[in-house]
């Protein structure tokens, strides 16, 4: 009998199926995600023309005098704050996006229902790492799309001096910021055959212990969830600690720190990530 | 003495093996000390009612359920330590068709399923989707069952892998389509060194095909045999005897189904033909007629006889 042993694929091969394969079940959603970014730049860009608008009654007569824009850089009249207000808002909202983006990216796929994916020639704790890895870059895709409509408002409306005084840490943290809740969220995915349960359920029991402590002034329970999540190592810090700096007009300063807890906090979820990935791997 | 319908098929190299295979889920046991032996280059037809444990089966051997305990080896390796290898040289289509791949279009399906397979013949993947009349430019998720289950084999097939581990791989085609995939699975096993474990609900459409027969019920195997050994030893036994007649437990236990109306006997036994009537005759019974079972007739008798 003959032997085909063509053997497990590596682990670029393997990524880069699971980047297009990513894309590919994603395109609807795509889609949508790039007509809410048109729909945006058309609604400012309609504000602007709006707002610009020039009727003036003199006698019987109306004129309206319409120059798009102009109007738009008096609409939106963008200075450097608001630069970067522009910038910040996206990137909460795209924050917030990434942490429910893992949803998207195994969709119909909890453990139960991975037998395909876990059928192919490949280490299957490879194969999960390499789908969260095609997930990190369509979101960091996604991240410059809507970072660059921001910047294009901006510069369309000829306030886009304020970007360039905008340090290293906050443009990097714009980027990296977003990737800690989407890495939080993968582990429930990889590992959860119920995900939406368990992250409901937490954030429930989450804020249920966090209102009791408060109220019964158990100090202890209070000062962890604020060290966790608040403190200058906290999660809330590694994700938006240059964004908010800057946005409130401090230059960043401390760019070393916040990568260190950055980074902390990403290595927490990463070896989360591989635990769920193996011990799903071992419990089948 | 019971007859054995339990064989290990040795005498030839295997392509799957398991050892006292046991896996529950919870309380319920999906399969119990099942050792089941499919030797290189054949065709395994593995029956059983729904929730036999044969999913149960092909899901361990693609590592896909671990057992609870006793020993897998697909190709000669071990399923869960030489996993990747190992399916690299297996063609797999599961029960569903659901599995989460359903927006992409069946050229993108099979286009991506291709990337994983270095041994994977593009053009005998078209061949063999245009012998299916494979329609690729659906999404997956909005074809028919049959339709799907056309992408699915194409996807099994195309790497010619050493082993297809088929879960009703008919189900849900038209009866044309059933011919059709019957007849490329023939083919198939014929221009390719494959062997084949294919589970099944429609027994006669394996007639031809199948070399070996496993019965699964209630987790256990109760038969396990080659298709010329079913075909010699088992046999329909229509006899008549006086009223109250009383078999002996000797020709009881060789029995696997007994039915009586009046002086009428209709029996499904194991044995030789040509002693059977000899048998039956020495217990005062007269035989009229001996036939041979086709699979699926056997395959029912097995299936409805005691087990203790």
């Amino acid at each position: 009998m003959s032997v085909n042993a063509p053997g497990p694929l590596g682990w670029r091969q393997v990524f880069a199926a699971q980047l297009k394969v990513c894309f590919l079940r994603r395109r609807r959603g795509q889609a949508i995600f790039l007509a809410f970014v048109l729909a945006q730049v058309v609604a400012l860009a309609g504000f602007g023309v709006i707002l610009g608008l020039n009727i003036s009654i003199d006698g019987e007569e109306t004129t309206v005098a319409m120059a798009p824009l102009e109007n738009l850089e008096k609409a939106m009249n963008v200075s450097a704050e608001q630069a970067v207000s522009g910038l910040a808002i996206a990137f909460h909202i795209m924050a917030v996006f990434a942490f429910f983006f893992p949803f998207a990216i195994w969709s119909n796929e909890q453990p139960s229902k991975r037998g395909y994916h876990w059928a192919m020639p490949v280490d299957r704790r490879t194969h999960d790492l390499a789908r969260v890895a095609a997930g990190v870059v369509m979101l960091l895709g996604m991240l410059t799309i809507v970072y660059g409509v921001s910047m294009l408002v901006s510069l369309v409306s000829g306030n886009s001096a304020g970007l360039g005084s905008l340090s290293l840490t906050f443009w990097l943290a714009l980027f990296v910021g977003p990737l800690l809740p989407y890495a939080l969220n993968s582990v429930l995915l990889v590992r959860c055959e119920h995900p939406a349960g368990w992250l409901w359920g937490g954030l429930g029991a989450l804020a249920l212990i966090s209102t009791f402590s408060t109220v019964l002034h158990v100090k202890g329970v209070t000062r962890l969830i604020e060290i966790v999540f608040a403190g200058s190592w906290g999660l809330l810090q590694g994700i938006v600690g240059p964004i908010w700096s800057e946005w409130a007009g401090r230059p960043t300063t401390g760019g070393a720190e916040w990568l260190g807890v950055w980074v902390l906090w990403m290595a927490l979820f990463v070896v989360g990530i591989v635990v769920a990935a193996s011990a799903r791997t071992r419990s089948r | 003495m019971r007859p054995q319908l339990v064989k290990s098929l040795n005498g030839r190299p295997m392509a799957v093996s398991t050892r006292a295979l046991t896996k529950s889920f919870g309380s319920q046991v999906a399969l119990d000390r099942v050792d089941l032996t499919v030797p290189e280059g054949s065709i395994y037809v593995l029956v059983g009612p729904n929730g036999a444990g044969k999913s149960t089966t092909l899901n361990a051997l693609v590592d896909l359920v671990r057992p609870d305990s006793g020993g897998i080896e697909v190709l000669g390796r071990s399923a869960s330590e030489a996993g990747p290898a190992v399916r690299a040289e297996i063609g797999y289509v599961p029960e569903t068709t659901d599995f989460g791949y359903g927006k992409l279009t069946a050229r993108e399906l099979i286009d991506h399923h291709s990337r994983y397979f270095a041994a994977w013949d593009a053009a005998y993947a078209e061949q063999l989707g245009a012998d299916l009349e494979v329609v690729y430019d659906k999404r997956f998720g909005k074809l028919s069952k049959g339709q799907a289950r056309r992408v699915q084999l194409v996807m099994a097939l195309a790497h010619r892998p050493r082993l297809l581990l088929l879960d009703e791989p008919t189900d849900g085609l038209d009866p044309l389509g059933r011919d059709r995939v019957l007849e490329i699975l023939a083919d198939h096993a014929a221009s390719s060194p494959t062997t084949i474990l294919v589970s099944t609900h429609v027994i006669h459409e394996l007639e031809g095909l199948g070399d070996c027969l496993g019965a699964l019920r209630d987790g256990r195997l109760i038969a396990q045999l080659e298709r010329d050994d079913l075909g010699d030893h088992l046999h329909r036994v229509r006899a008549e005897a006086a009223e109250g007649w009383t078999p002996s437990s000797d020709l009881v236990e060789q029995s696997l189904v007994r039915k009586a109306s009046g002086r009428e006997l209709d029996w499904v036994i194991w044995g030789d033909a040509e002693a059977l009537p000899s048998r039956f005759a020495h217990e005062g019974a007269e035989v009229r007629d001996v036939a041979r079972l086709n699979l699926e007739q056997a395959t029912r008798a097995i299936l409805r006889m005691e087990v203790n």
